[in-house]
C-alpha cells in the first residue's frame, strides 16, 4: 500500500525538554489514524513537524516519496497536506464567505493572474458555494467569522482545511469544546471526508475514536508506545496501563 | 468592469469635482493671498492611499513612505532641470527635459527599483515595529541625502524653477494656472486611485486581507505570503511617486522636508483619521487634514496642537475612521450609533448581530 507520511527518527527538542523523540513511522494511505496519548505525550507537536509549522532537530519527514523536511508550510500545503489547529485558526474579521473563497482561491495561487476579477478563476464561485454547503455554513455565509459559535467556527476550519482538495489532512482535536450535537455532525462530516483522503486525527474523546478510526497510534512521552486497530489496542496491556487505565479510574 | 466604477469611484470622482469649491482648496483664492491647497490635497491623497495599501490592507506600517514621495519628486525635479553630476570620477551632463511622461517614467523607474530593494531587504526580516523602525531608516538615507548632498540636490534650501510642462494641443502656459493644473492633477489623482481601486478589490486584495487577519492561517492554506507583502511593498511605493511626480511640477520647487519624518508621520494621520479600511478614508483623511491646517493655522498658530487633539479623539472613538463612523452610521440608524458612542453594553450588543465584513468603502 502506497505511504501518505513517513518519519526517519524525527526528534524535536525545546530547551532540554524532548516533545517528540525519535519517531519513525508510516501512516499508509487511506481512512482515518488517530493519534492519541495522555497530555504532553507530543501529539501536537508531532502535528506541527509534519505541517511545517516547527522545524525538527533531527530526523527526516516525506510525505508519499519526496522528503518535506526543509520545504515551508505553504510549499507542503501546495503539495496537499492541510492542517486545522487545536486552537481555532481562521479569518475572524472576514466574512464566512471570504473565509472559504480565499481557501478555494490559494490553489490557484501562482497559477491565475491575481489582479483580474475571481470570476475569471473557473469555478472558483461554485467551488465556494458547494464547500459552504459541504460544512453547513451556507445560511450562515454573510457572518463575520468570530461571531458564529464555537461549534460553528470549528466546522469553518474543516472547511478551509478541505478546500484544496487536500491529500492528507492533519485535524488537532477538531471535537475539542463541541456540543454533543455538533460533535455527531462534525464526526459524520470527517467520516465523509475520509473517503479516498488520508486523514490525521488528535482526540479525545475514546467513543468516537472507536467508531471512526481505522488505526490508531498510541504515543507517551514523545515515543509511539503501540498502533494498531482499535480493537488491538483496546486490548493492548500496555496501552491500558499507561492511558486507557487511567480514563477508566 | 462595472464593479470598477461602482460607488467608491464615482464618490473620489465627485468629492474631486466639488474641491475646488471648498475654502483651503480653491485655486480661485490664489490671488487673494491664500496658497491653494487642493492640489497638495490631490498629491497626499495619492501618497496616503499608496501608504495604506500597506498599513490598512496588509496590516503593516511603513514609517518611511515619504521617501518615496520624495525620490519621484527629486527626480523630476532633476529630469527638468537638468543636472551635473560626478560619481566618483564618471562627469554626467544631463539638458533640461520638457517631456512630463519621461520625467514620469524615470519618477517610477527609480522608486519601483528602490521600493523592490527595500520589499526583498525588510519583509523577509522583519515585521511588526521592526518593520516600522527599518522603514523609518532608510529614509533617513534618503532625507539626509538630499539634505546633505547640496551640489546635486540643492541641500537644505532645494531646488527651485521646476518648470511645469506643456500639455499637448494647450497653450504652452496652461499649466501655470492653479485652476488648471488642478484639474489636471483631479485627472492624473484619479486614474491612479482607479488602478488602487482595481488592485484592492481583486483576488490579489482578498489575499493582503487575508495575510492582515491571520498570517499563519494564510501560510497553511498555501499562500506564500511573504511574496505578498514584498508585492504589496512594491505595489504601495507607486503611488506615492505619482503623487511626488505632480507635487514637484505643483510646487515648482522642492526641499528636503518631501522626504521628512514629518510627511511620513503625515499619511499615517491622514489615514486613521479617515480610515484605514476603506479604499476612500486615506484620501478623505489628506483633504480634512490639509483642510484643517489650512482653517485652523489662520485662527492661531498651535493649529498643530488642536490637530492632534482631533487625532487622539478619533484613535479613541472611531478607530475605523470617518468611514468607519459613516459605515456605523448607514447600519445601525442615526438612534442605535447614537447609543452606541456611548454605551459599550449597546456595542456589544449590535457587534454580535453584526452580518457584514468591516472592510468599507
Amino acid at each position: 500500500m502506497a505511504v501518505a507520511f513517513r518519519t526517519e527518527g524525527l526528534t524535536r527538542r525545546f530547551s532540554g525538554f524532548t516533545a517528540v523523540n525519535n519517531v519513525s513511522i508510516e501512516i499508509p494511505e487511506g481512512g482515518v489514524r488517530t493519534i492519541i496519548g495522555p497530555n504532553g505525550a507530543g501529539k501536537t507537536t508531532f502535528f506541527n513537524l509534519l505541517s511545517g509549522r516547527i522545524p525538527p532537530s533531527a530526523g527526516r519527514i516525506f510525505f508519499g516519496d519526496r522528503d518535506v523536511t526543509d520545504l515551508l508550510p505553504y510549499q507542503r500545503a501546495r503539495l496537499g497536506m492541510a492542517r486545522s489547529f487545536q486552537i481555532t485558526n481562521i479569518f475572524g474579521k472576514l466574512s464566512v464567505e471570504e473565509n472559504v473563497r480565499l481557501a478555494v482561491q490559494a490553489v490557484y495561487d501562482g497559477k491565475a493572474n491575481f489582479f483580474l476579477p475571481s470570476s475569471r478563476m473557473g469555478d472558483l464561485r461554485t467551488k465556494t458555494e458547494a464547500l459552504l454547503h459541504d460544512i453547513g455554513l451556507f445560511d450562515a455565509r454573510a457572518a463575520l467569522a468570530e461571531n458564529l459559535s464555537h461549534g460553528d467556527q470549528r466546522r469553518l476550519e474543516i472547511g478551509l482545511v478541505l478546500a484544496s482538495d487536500p491529500k492528507v489532512l492533519l485535524l488537532d482535536e477538531p471535537l475539542a469544546g463541541m456540543s454533543p450535537t455538533e460533535t455527531h455532525a462534525t464526526v459524520e462530516l470527517i467520516k465523509r471526508v475520509a473517503e479516498g483522503r488520508t486523514v490525521l486525527l488528535v482526540e479525545h474523546d475514546i467513543d468516537v475514536i472507536m467508531s471512526i478510526s481505522r488505526t490508531i497510534t498510541v504515543f507517551q512521552t514523545g515515543a509511539v508506545l503501540a498502533t494498531g486497530t482499535p480493537q488491538e489496542i483496546r486490548g493492548n496491556e500496555a496501552v491500558q496501563r499507561a492511558y486507557l487505565g487511567e480514563l477508566a479510574e | 468592469m462595472r464593479r470598477v466604477f461602482s460607488s467608491p469611484l464615482l464618490w473620489t470622482a465627485v468629492v474631486f469635482v466639488i474641491l475646488p469649491f471648498v475654502a483651503g482648496a480653491n485655486p480661485l483664492h490664489y490671488s487673494g493671498g491664500f496658497i491653494d491647497i487642493g492640489t497638495t490635497m490631490l498629491c497626499f491623497a495619492l501618497f496616503a492611499s499608496g501608504f495604506n495599501l500597506l498599513f490598512g490592507h496588509v496590516g503593516e506600517l511603513s514609517f518611511g513612505h515619504a521617501m518615496f514621495f520624495a525620490i519621484a519628486a527629486y527626480t523630476t525635479a532633476l529630469y527638468t532641470k537638468g543636472f551635473d553630476l560626478n560619481l566618483f570620477g564618471f562627469p554626467y551632463h544631463h539638458d533640461p527635459g520638457g517631456n512630463m511622461l519621461l520625467a514620469l517614467a524615470w519618477s517610477l523607474g527609480l522608486t519601483l527599483l528602490w521600493g523592490w530593494l527595500l520589499a526583498r531587504i525588510i519583509v523577509p526580516r522583519s515585521s511588526g515595529i521592526y518593520y516600522s523602525m527599518i522603514t523609518l531608516a532608510f529614509a533617513q538615507v534618503i532625507f539626509f541625502i538630499t539634505y546633505k548632498f547640496g551640489d546635486f540636490t540643492g541641500g537644505e534650501d532645494g531646488l527651485q524653477g521646476i518648470a511645469r510642462p506643456q500639455l499637448p494641443g494647450l497653450p504652452a502656459d496652461w499649466l501655470q494656472s492653479s485652476l488648471h493644473f488642478y484639474i489636471f492633477a483631479a485627472i492624473v489623482t484619479f486614474l491612479t486611485l482607479a488602478l488602487l481601486y482595481w488592485i484592492i478589490e481583486s483576488p490579489f486584495g482578498s489575499v493582503l486581507h487575508a495575510i492582515r487577519e491571520n498570517k499563519e492561517r494564510a501560510r497553511f492554506l498555501g499562500y506564500d505570503v511573504n511574496k505578498y507583502r514584498v508585492n504589496a511593498f512594491v505595489l504601495s511605493t507607486l503611488f506615492p511617486a505619482v503623487g511626488g511626480w505632480l507635487w514637484a511640477y505643483y510646487q515648482t520647487s522642492i526641499n528636503p522636508d518631501a522626504g521628512s519624518v514629518a510627511y511620513s508621520g503625515d499619511v499615517v494621520m491622514m489615514s486613521l483619521l479617515g480610515g484605514i479600511y476603506s479604499f476612500f478614508g486615506p484620501v478623505l483623511g489628506a483633504i480634512i487634514y490639509w483642510e484643517m491646517q489650512n482653517g485652523v493655522s489662520q485662527v492661531t498658530k498651535f493649529w498643530e496642537a488642536w490637530i492632534g487633539i482631533v487625532f487622539v479623539v478619533f484613535v479613541l472613538v472611531g478607530p475605523r475612521g470617518i468611514m468607519g463612523l459613516l459605515d456605523d452610521l448607514r447600519r445601525y440608524g442615526i438612534s442605535q450609533f447614537v447609543r452606541r458612542s456611548v454605551s459599550k453594553d449597546a456595542r456589544m450588543e449590535t457587534d454580535l448581530a453584526e452580518e457584514l465584513p468591516p472592510v468599507v468603502h
